[in-house]
């Protein structure tokens, strides 16, 4: 079973992706801080993240960057996700590093596609 | 005199000090005083001088003389004290030219802060704007999202009824995210900000994209909507989500403006650079006069009826400022009563 990392500080996101993660048939991990997230990336390796721009700690786009900057989780795909939807915001997203923007309110369909792309199981 | 009183009215405008001018005025009493004693002098002696050498000359001669030479010394007055006046005058101008010059440099300065603040208020406002609908779409995303994980029956089975109320949750939920991104997009228009994100995509499924999102509304007043998409349309280049919102404002109007069981058709036609695209209905319709004031901000023909039919009146301002932006045009024909035609073009390829 696939281990994804939800690191999301507002509970009901977290909680609606974790859901429909978990109901995909994935193993769902979570971190409520960009720092607790960024610790638990470079620990459990996770194949995929989904991340949130605004968070405590570190921010989204601090926490993908070091994630880019480290070894041993350059290649993992990073799905963002935030309200933010102006065009330099997600032109900052790209920038840090990401693989891929979504904004809030997402379409849970087009999540779960999103993150079987990014984990390479599109049928 | 003229000149003086003149003077007089502009000094106290501009605040002069008063003082002042007791000081030009003392000066000119002063001068014209000295030049006017000198020419009386100059007159007795010029007289006396005359009298005792030319004795013998008849009295008129004398009279003559000392006519002249009065004239003379008061012709000398005048012009002594024009050119006071003038001297004077010239003073005060300069005076009051620097009082003047340094008034618009202050009201410059004035109208620059003005226009600051007026800047900083616009910027207060679209970060205010900004941040409120990013609050606002925070627990929308929290309503929106467990709605669509109850209605996947994801946690267990639901009954017919409660899909239903399930559906009117989500709808609503939608209509205010509508209106939410509506405002964004006024605030950006607002400060010509508004962004798109241009690629080839294919029109008759953005048109039919749109369909859907009214069709629920439409069939519940019985309004039919009929499609004709002209088959030779290539897919274009431009942004479609911005296609999208353009339909959708155009025909949740149609939709709610055209009493039940009226009939709405969105026909796509190729036009060589451009795709032309109109939507007409034939619902209440617009009066000439009311043409152009549709597209403005905030403004709804008939208020009263307005609280009916619902909106804020920004959908057109929206859809006018997005047509402008891709590079088309909008138009409007219509008639009280017979219904209406929107009709806007797009360029087949911007990029
Ligand atoms: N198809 C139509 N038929 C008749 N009147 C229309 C039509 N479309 C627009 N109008 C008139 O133009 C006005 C402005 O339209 P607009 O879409 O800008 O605002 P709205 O629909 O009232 O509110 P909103 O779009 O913000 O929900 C409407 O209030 C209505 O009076
Ligand atoms: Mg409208």
């Amino acid at each position: 079973m696939k281990n994804i990392l939800i690191i999301e500080d507002v509970e009901d996101h977290l909680e609606i992706v974790k859901l429909i993660l978990e109901q995909h048939g994935y193993n769902v991990l979570v971190a409520t801080n960009g720092q607790e997230g960024l610790d638990s990336a470079k620990k459990n390796l996770p194949s995929l993240v989904i991340l949130d721009v605004v968070l405590p700690e570190l921010n989204g786009y601090e926490v993908c960057k070091e994630m880019k900057n480290f070894p041993a989780t350059r290649a993992i795909p990073i799905i963002m996700l935030s309200v933010r939807s102006n065009p330099e915001d997600v032109e900052t997203a790209y920038k840090s590093g990401a693989n891929k923007y979504i904004t809030k309110p997402f379409n849970l369909e087009e999540l779960v596609k999103e993150v079987k792309k990014h984990l390479g199981e599109e049928s | 005199m003229r000149i003086n009183g003149k003077n007089c009215y502009l000094v106290q405008k501009t605040g002069i000090q008063p003082f002042k001018r007791c000081m030009y005025c003392d000066r000119n009493v002063q001068e014209c005083f000295g030049f006017q004693f000198f020419l009386i002098v100059v007159g007795i002696i010029s007289l006396l001088l005359i009298m005792f050498t030319i004795r013998d000359l008849p009295i008129l001669a004398i009279d003559i003389t000392i006519l002249i030479l009065l004239m003379l010394s008061f012709l000398g007055y005048i012009a002594s004290k024009e050119t006071n006046e003038i001297v004077v005058g010239n003073h005060l101008l300069k005076e009051l030219n620097d009082e003047l010059e340094k008034r618009v440099a202050q009201r410059t300065k004035e109208a620059h802060m003005v226009n600051l603040d007026l800047q900083k208020a616009l910027r207060i406002k679209s970060d205010f704007l900004r941040n409120m609908t990013h609050e606002l779409k925070t627990p929308l995303t929290a309503i929106l999202g467990y709605i669509s994980i109850l209605q996947e029956k994801q946690l267990g089975d639901i009954n017919e009824k409660q899909f239903k109320i399930l559906g009117s949750i989500q709808r609503n939920g939608q209509d205010l995210l509508h209106q939410i991104n509506q405002l964004l997009d006024l605030s950006k228009s607002e400060a010509n900000k508004l962004t798109m994100e241009e690629k080839w995509f294919d029109l008759d499924k953005t048109i039919s994209e749109a369909t859907v999102s009214v069709e629920y509304i439409a069939s519940k007043k019985g309004i039919n909507i009929s499609v004709h998409t002209d088959p030779n349309i290539p897919s274009i280049y431009a942004d479609p989500e911005r296609t999208k919102q353009i339909l959708v404002n155009l025909l949740s109007n149609a939709v709610k403006f055209t009493d039940d069981d009226g009939k709405i058709t969105i026909d796509a036609k190729d036009e060589g650079e451009f795709v032309s695209i109109s939507i007409k209905d034939t619902g209440i319709g617009i009066s000439r006069e009311n043409f152009k004031a549709v597209f403005e901000p905030f403004k709804q023909i008939d208020p009263e009826k307005s609280k009916k039919y619902g909106g804020t009146g920004i959908g057109l301002s929206i859809v006018k400022s997005l047509v402008e932006a891709s590079g088309g045009k909008i138009s409007l024909e219509s008639e009280p009563g017979k219904g209406s035609t929107f009709k806007f073009t797009i360029p087949k390829k911007n990029g």
